[in-house]
């Protein structure tokens, strides 16, 4: 699992640098953004632009790591698009998430 | 150790056997490579001492043949040499000895060779006896993955012609055993109640979920707020989900799920359901002759506390199909054109078999669009409920009022 993690002014971005998120890496995902946001990432940009494919457990490890930021931080998803923008949209995680395409918008949530 | 002395040289066995003899060893003599491949045949061996030249086969051309060869144990070969050189040792090490003894021999070298020997003989000996007790805790949970399995699929519903219905359905497992699960069943108020559903993950723990939910989902009344009554047709299907739900929450599982319940009144032919990030379901209008996904969306089971969920409503007409299926189908690329079954590829699949009865159309979806090898190896499970709508059945109701 590759995260990269850039920090500027309190934000994070963390860009996920997979192409595939499915139930044999959705625990190996959550427990990466746990950690990195226990360590004090709680402004934080999902880069998800890379992914080409996602299914239901990752979708579930997704709104783990949505629940763990919480009331004290926030999280905007970045890039999600074809069949990954449409499992958001078919579980209406599209409603739950701040979904945005780019990244000066994303900046604008925080 | 139990060893085995190969040397042609009479006065070079009785030697080696007095020093084997003495560091307490049990031990046979071979005159020969020949002699001493016929005696590992017969008896166990933990370690051969063995010479280089030898007549008809010699110590190299001996280790060569127990490598080659399926001992149950590993056999330690040490062979004597009075050549030097490099090349021998090498060529001693790629025939599979393990070690070397020079000759003439001598005790203490023949001991700490020996104790080399006793060390690899103890690790490999205690690794067969783990390897044996792992394979045999495999095929322990492999059988009882298996007869769950077969449980499962047992749970499963025959497929029902029954008032205005006929369904088919297909259900391949990723793993012997899978988290998706699917149901029906009549009530006596001639309404047909169904659902499908994927727990997340395909682990046993899915699996288990699963078969538990299946068992209790037509039972449990309490799901329902009351008795499926036709007053309540509209009512239902978001309110099983909305209770669904919170009840899942209250099991704080690790697990949620994708589901799309519903009640087809059967006089009637309409389709009351709630879709819970399931698949969108495809229809198929015979007298259009189109077979489109209904796009309607809805937040998964489990996911969320106070998650909103609508009834949907279908009027189905003779001919029609429903098609409801979980997202395992999408992993995997088509036969026909290998291209991933998703979206207007899988729509134009469904386009292609339009015409054909449920029945036929598992079958098809099974045999056309999947190989063996691929439903071998599903990378999630794959199921698709199928229901294909007749006339409406005449309401008993009606006729006592006419």
């Amino acid at each position: 699992m590759k995260i990269n993690l850039r920090q500027d002014n309190g934000l994070t971005t963390a860009t996920l640098d997979e192409t595939r998120l499915d139930a044999s890496v959705a625990l190996e995902f959550k427990a990466a953004m746990e950690d990195i946001i226990s360590s004090g990432n709680n402004q934080l940009i999902l880069d998800i632009s890379q992914l080409s494919f996602m299914d239901s457990s990752s979708l579930g490890a997704m709104v783990a790591v949505l629940k763990q930021i919480g009331g004290t931080g926030k999280m905007v998803i970045l890039g999600a698009s074809g069949t990954v923008l449409e499992l958001f949209k078919l579980t209406r995680m599209d409603r739950i998430f701040t979904l945005t395409n780019d990244m000066e918008t994303a900046k604008q949530y925080f | 150790m139990n060893i085995l002395i190969v040397d042609d040289a009479r006065d070079m066995r009785f030697i080696l056997c007095s020093i084997v003899k003495k560091l307490g060893h049990s031990f046979a003599e071979a005159i020969d490579g020949e002699d001493a491949w016929s005696k590992l045949q017969a008896n166990h061996f933990d370690a051969i001492l063995c010479d280089w030249k030898m007549p008809m086969l010699d110590g190299p051309g001996l280790c060569r043949r127990i490598r080659e060869h399926e001992f149950i144990n590993y056999i330690y070969i040490i062979l004597l040499t009075g050549l030097n050189g490099k090349k021998n040792i090498l060529d001693g090490i790629n025939a599979g000895a393990d070690g070397f003894a020079s000759k003439p021999v001598d005790l203490e070298e023949i001991r700490i060779r020996l104790m080399a020997a006793q060390r690899v003989v103890t690790l490999e000996n205690d690794i067969a006896e783990k390897n044996k007790a792992l394979q045999v805790a495999h095929d322990h949970i492999k059988k009882d993955l298996q007869a769950a399995a077969s449980t499962q699929l047992k749970s499963l519903p025959e497929p029902l012609t029954e008032g205005s219905i006929n369904t088919a359905w297909l259900y391949k497992p990723a793993v012997f055993i899978g988290g998706d699960t699917f149901d029906y069943y009549k009530t006596q108020t001639g309404c047909l109640v169904f659902y499908s559903l994927d727990i997340s993950g395909h682990s046993i723990s899915a699996a288990m979920l699963s078969m538990s939910l299946q068992v209790s989902l037509g039972l449990k009344r309490g799901l329902y707020g009351g008795g499926v009554s036709r007053d309540r047709l509209e009512e239902i299907p978001a309110l099983f989900a909305t209770n669904l739900n919170k009840r899942l929450l209250e099991q704080d599982s690790d697990h949620y799920l994708t589901m799309l319940f519903g009640i087809i009144d059967m006089y009637t032919n309409k389709v009351y359901f709630v879709q819970a990030g399931h698949p969108h379901p495809y229809i198929n209008r015979h007298s259009k002759n189109t077979i489109l996904p209904f796009e309607v969306n809805g937040f998964p089971i489990g996911l969320f506390d106070g998650a909103e969920y609508e009834t949907q409503v279908l009027q189905m007409d003779r001919g029609d199909q429903l098609i409801i299926y979980s997202d395992g189908i999408s992993e995997n690329k088509s036969m026909l054109n290998n291209e991933v079954l998703y979206g207007d590829n899988l729509t134009q699949h469904f386009d292609s078999i339009k015409h054909l009865n449920a029945k036929q159309m598992s079958e098809a979806i099974a045999n056309q669009w999947l190989s063996a090898k691929q439903i071998n190896e599903l990378p999630d499970d794959i199921s698709f409920l199928i229901i294909e709508f007749k006339d409406p059945q005449p309401n008993p109701q009606d006729e006592t009022d006419t």
